[in-house]
């Protein structure tokens, strides 16, 4: 069962993979932007919170695409 | 048997098939809104203009050396499309939704053309040139058979759609109020959706506080029926296992292995503490997007609430599997980039966040991306069932059906075909999240790489 995985199934799985890319880009920016905003907005810190973790998200982001794509090299 | 074929001729058929979706999708505005029409067809245009420009780029980058031609044909495309585009957003006051769609409708095409061919729907496709006489036979003979049956359920949809359009209309030349209102509703929402059999329920029976409740959660009505759905398929199938099983239970059988499979050579022999969930999400996915296709029915994913539930149970379910497998330390280790070393310890307030939102990005995008989709999908019906509609409503039958029926029940195949990839995807998407959180030899290894 946990045996040879067929090619275009590989294929599927880098398609989904990749895909993925775009939304983790675009939305760990934004995530970071609604929690710094949030968390602004409970201790009532300056916004330099929200800049700090947008900048994070955006790392993180990047982060995970490299790993995606190092995992969509990856053999079976 | 069919050759190979090289990616220009690809292209060359989108571009193609993405002129006749222009044409008939500005034909089908052209009398309403002139002007919405001809900014389709410029959006069309300058996509296609567009694509002929990157070819030629491409084609003289890789024939290597400094071509005059390249800086030419660059300058050329920068002026001819994005001037185009600024120029006409600026000077000629076109509304940006149709030009985008115009401008769009060349991707779109070249996207589905690449489904279809790596799905083997294509003459050109890998699965067809692989394929033997009989199963070539057999695939000719149910394409037109599964071509009829979605071109029927297209003109049913037309057919479903013209109630509401006349409620509006009765509305608009003095109906009673309750009429008016439900007229105003549909108008707020934007018919981003076909009518389904619970809307209609509601326009007939406004009112009615159970109806009121079934139409305002329709999101959760059609997810229960799903589960229901795919309940009543699992017991059936597996309500008296036979050692040779019949149909029946040979394909149900056969699609659980299939998948089971498809995710055993990510995860190994820990694929059967996991495949439950996986499974079911499959094709608990599968029958929401299906039901979508079934006329008067809704696929539910294409609400956001929905997708972000079932990102949020994977979500879940792979930290939960994260701590039972690391266990608690060992977690906020994994959290914390796993650092050994003076410098590991310095960065820990930087990589803490940046793992957590890393690991906050992933759910979300498998919830906005199966949302997209199928909300895209539900909206180009929508664009075609309702010009099918209006053409019915405005007796031009002989026009409406044939052509606009005919790409209506393309784009229904192409929703079957979407609505599978999907479900796949997100399942395969989220094994791969559990693999990359539970321990694994060459996850650990590229870890420690990572580290050093």
């Amino acid at each position: 069962m946990a045996g040879k995985t067929p090619k275009k199934v590989t294929g599927w799985r880098q398609v989904g993979l990749l895909t993925s890319i775009p939304f983790i880009l675009a939305l760990a920016p934004i995530i970071g932007l609604v929690i710094g905003q949030q968390l602004e907005r409970h201790f009532r810190t300056p916004s330099w919170l929200t800049y700090v973790l947008c900048g994070l998200g955006f790392v993180a982001g990047v982060r995970e695409t490299i790993k995606i794509v190092k995992l969509s090299q990856q053999e079976d | 048997m069919d050759q190979a074929r090289p990616g220009r001729d690809i292209l060359d058929r989108a571009l193609r098939a993405s002129w006749i979706a222009a044409l008939a999708l500005a034909a089908a505005v052209a009398p309403g809104r002139p002007r919405d029409a001809a900014a389709i067809l410029a959006g069309q245009l300058l996509a296609f203009l567009h694509f002929i420009f990157l070819r030629k780029i491409v084609k003289l980058f890789t024939e290597g050396g400094r071509d005059p031609r390249l800086a030419l044909a660059i300058g050329a495309k920068v002026v001819l499309v994005y001037g185009g585009l600024a120029g006409l957003i600026t000077l000629g006051g076109v509304r940006y939704v149709p030009l985008c769609v115009g401008f769009a409708l060349p991707f779109l095409t070249l996207f589905l053309k690449s489904i279809m061919l790596a799905l083997g729907a294509g003459p050109a496709s890998l699965t067809a040139r692989r394929a033997t006489e009989t199963a070539r036979s057999f695939g000719n003979a149910a394409k037109p058979a599964v071509f009829l049956l979605l071109l029927g359920a297209a003109v049913l949809l037309a057919f479903s759609a013209l109630p509401g359009a006349a409620l509006a209309d009765e509305a608009a030349h003095g109906a009673p109020a309750a009429q008016e209102a439900t007229a105003t509703h549909h108008a707020e929402e934007g018919a981003a959706e076909l009518p389904n059999w619970l809307v209609i329920l509601h326009d007939f029976n406004p009112g009615n506080p159970v109806i009121d409740w079934l139409e305002k959660n329709q999101v959760i009505v059609f997810a229960w029926i799903a589960g229901l759905l795919f309940l009543l398929v699992s017991w059936l199938a597996m309500r008296k296992p036979k050692m040779v099983p019949g149909p029946f239970q040979n394909g149900v059988e056969w699609m659980v292995e299939s998948m089971e499979e498809v995710c055993g050579g990510l995860l190994g022999p820990q694929i059967d503490k996991h495949f439950p969930l996986i499974g079911a999400l499959f094709f608990y996915i599968l029958t929401i997007n299906m039901l979508g296709i079934i006329p008067g029915m809704k696929s539910a994913t294409s609400s956001l609430d929905l997708t972000l539930a079932l990102a949020l149970i994977t979500f879940l379910y792979v930290q939960f599997w994260g701590i039972r497998n690391l266990g608690i330390l060992g977690y906020l280790d994994h959290l914390a980039g796993s650092p050994r070393d003076a410098i590991g310890w310095a960065m820990l307030p930087v990589m803490l966040p940046v793992h957590i939102l890393g690991e906050l990005a992933k759910p979300v995008s498998l919830s906005c991306r199966l949302f997209g989709n199928i909300f895209g999908e539900d909206t180009l019906i929508v664009v075609f069932v309702g010009a099918t509609a209006l053409l019915i409503k405005a007796s031009l039958v002989a026009l409406a059906v044939p052509p606009m029926a005919g790409i209506t029940a393309l784009f229904m195949m192409l929703q079957t075909l979407t609505s599978i990839v999907q479900a796949l995807i997100f399942s395969l998407l989220a094994t791969v999240y559990l693999y990359m959180m539970l321990p694994h030899e060459a996850h650990a290894h590229e870890e420690a790489h990572e580290t050093h």
